[in-house]
């Protein structure tokens, strides 16, 4: 069984886009027009059969890279070959696909066309590593063709997410909703009270000078208030985006596929392969940690890959309702880790933010001490300093908690912060493909340590976790079956 | 263990595209810099660089590449001014692409691309038949 298969026509436009560089010569001919004789101008522009020859020819190069661009569908994987004179053939076997998805842009609905990429496990970079833009009819069989779910009916389904689980996750995920608040407050404020010292200074110098400079001042809170609504409004056009993005989102799942498809104005379809899922993420900040509710991301090559997307599994969920969706899912819900960070390395948590925060009194005394003049404006910057910084000892706090290990069956399971973002990464033991032992002489003495994991994915991200007990350690590494426990 | 050697009509075939590359360019810098001068130094660095590279270069490239296939790895040998020995394992190879060109048999512009877990290893210069063999033992075809 072998099918063949052009891309759609439009991808013409984006071959043709490639040999823009053409233009060079018309361009270098003009230049050279210029330079030798002013007068010959007019012959140039004459001329201009040549520059339409050009372009001719870059959509002749268009259309022969879309000639030559096939892509082979047989019962072992799929092949696009590419390239007028250097051909390249890529050969992705099916059991080696980790997703493959269907996108469905808004403006590429005119033209009937939709976007098919297919990713596995290698690279370093998280580019897809084959993409493919055919017409929906081609679509549609690829559909059937590429592996993923294909009786529905004998599928699990998760229950579809409310409305306020979208609303909450494109409010917490849009830009850092909390640095945005913050943000817009500071300058809204920040900038009356600038207006307002530097407006009075320079009255209390000369009234004459006072009259032009207050007119000249007023630009000042205007200018805050201007950056102050560029952040909200950046937050907020990144919250819609988010909404649009995410809103129809659905998940099926069968032993061997999960079908994942989401977007209002771009609908995306994706296809993943449970084998090839490196770990699940359950993500909280503060906020959905005091509310008790979570995001469920996964790590699987091809899915989220790009900034702009989250690797989304289950958007944000209650944790009280999450019982059988893990269930569903082969998670084993555990309360607490088994191996908890010990007391005493409550500091490795909590000791820069604490820093900060106490250095900032001193730096206001000694600021309002030798500048009195502005003490108005630097007891706000030294409260508007101090508010992130407690948030983070309250963070850090919460994550002293919460941080831990636990093996069981054949996975392992590690909570640990990243700056304000609580994860809780859930993988099998067979995805660990580095395992590093972090101690300071500090923690030597105290016979603590810090644990890092590396699993296999595109991107080699480090799992850490602080201040375990030595004994806890080795007990972990000694499971895993890892020789380093002796280092320590 | 199986050992592959480049194909030399590559070097051949990459001295010939040299040639023509290096032609063009010399034209196009007689063409369009004013300065004779100028255009005759540009010409001669020009042509330098190409013999150095099409006596020297490539000559040593082509003898430093070396293809070794075992039952579980795929190594390659290969530099002038550093060497580079590089290993990959066959399980951990996801997807191969074969690049050819024009009468690719004859010419040995073949090169096979093989993309593992956290990067991928290139091929270059094989005779097609080698080039079709590893790509199948690599899980490139059926």
């Amino acid at each position: 069984m072998k099918a063949v298969y052009h891309e759609h026509p439009i991808r013409i436009i984006k071959y043709s886009a490639k040999n823009i560089w053409l233009l060079i010569f018309p361009l270098l001919r003009g230049l050279n027009a210029i330079r030798l004789d002013r007068d010959r101008m007019y012959e140039w522009l004459r001329g201009a059969w040549f520059d339409i020859l050009i372009i001719v020819l870059i959509i002749i190069f268009g259309l022969l890279r879309w000639i030559c661009s096939v892509v082979e569908i047989s019962s072992y994987g799929i092949t696009h070959t590419d390239g007028i004179v250097f051909r390249l053939k890529k050969t992705l076997p099916y059991s080696n696909l980790s997703s493959t998805s269907f996108e469905y842009p808004f403006y590429l609905r005119p033209f009937r066309a939709v976007a098919v990429r297919c990713d596995t496990s290698a690279g370093i970079f998280r580019a897809s590593d084959m993409k493919i833009l055919v017409s929906y009819k081609v679509g549609s069989e690829l559909h059937e063709l590429l592996p993923g779910i294909k009786d529905f009916d004998r599928a699990k389904k998760i229950p579809k997410p409310s409305l306020i689980s979208i609303v909450l996750l494109s409010m917490f995920f849009s830009s850092g909703f909390t640095g945005t608040v913050y943000l817009a407050t500071f300058f809204f404020k920040g900038g009356d009270i600038a207006g307002d010292l530097i407006g009075s200074y320079i009255e209390s110098i000369t009234s004459r000078t006072a009259l032009i400079s207050r007119r000249f001042l007023k630009t000042i809170p205007d200018a805050a208030l201007g950056i102050g609504t560029f952040f909200v409004a950046a937050w907020f056009l990144s919250f819609v985006i988010n909404l649009l993005k995410y809103a129809r989102f659905s998940l099926f799942f069968d032993k061997r596929f999960a079908r994942i498809s989401y977007g209002a104005l771009t609908k995306k379809e994706y296809s993943i392969s449970r084998s090839h899922v490196n770990y699940i993420d359950l993500r909280q900040n503060l906020i959905m940690k005091l509310i008790r509710a979570t995001s469920v991301n996964i790590s699987c090559a091809g899915y989220g890959n790009s900034r702009k997307r989250l690797p989304i599994l289950v958007p944000v969920k209650r944790e009280d309702r999450t019982g059988r969706l893990f269930e569903k899912l082969g998670i084993r819900k555990t309360e607490k880790p088994e191996h908890k960070p010990v007391w005493t390395g409550f500091w490795q948590y909590v000791w820069l933010p604490v820093i900060i925060s106490v250095s900032l009194i001193p730096a206001y005394l000694i600021a309002a001490r030798f500048v009195p003049q502005i003490q108005r404006l630097t007891i706000f910057f030294a409260v508007m300093a101090e508010i992130p910084v407690v948030w983070m000892i309250f963070v850090k706090t919460a994550a002293f908690f919460t941080s831990g290990i636990t093996l069981y069956d054949d996975r392992i399971r590690l909570s640990y912060s990243r700056f304000t973002m609580f994860h809780t990464i859930i993988a099998e033991r067979s995805k660990i493909v580095k395992t590093e032992i972090e101690q300071s002489v500090f923690q030597k003495i105290g016979k603590r340590c810090s644990l890092c994991f590396w699993f296999e994915g595109e991107s080699k991200r480090r799992h850490k976790v602080r201040a375990l007990r030595i004994s806890s350690a080795r007990e972990i590494l000694d499971i895993l079956g890892t020789d380093i426990r002796e280092r320590i | 263990m199986r050992h592959y050697r480049p194909d030399r009509r590559g070097l051949t075939a990459l001295r010939i595209l040299l040639l023509v590359l290096s032609s063009a360019i010399i034209i196009t810098i007689n063409y369009f810099v004013p300065s004779r001068e100028v255009a005759i130094v540009i010409d001669i660095l020009v042509a330098a660089v190409v013999l150095a590279a099409m006596l020297i270069y490539l000559p040593l490239y082509f003898s430093s590449l070396k293809y070794t296939v075992t039952d579980t790895e795929i190594i390659s040998d290969s530099g002038v001014i550093l060497h580079f020995h590089q290993s990959v394992k066959i399980n951990s190879i996801q997807y191969t692409a074969v690049v050819s060109s024009p009468f690719s048999r004859f010419t040995g512009l073949n090169f096979l691309l093989l993309f593992v877990y956290g990067g991928q290893m290139n091929l270059m210069f094989m005779r097609y038949e080698d080039m079709l063999e590893i790509a199948t033992l690599a899980g490139g075809s059926e």
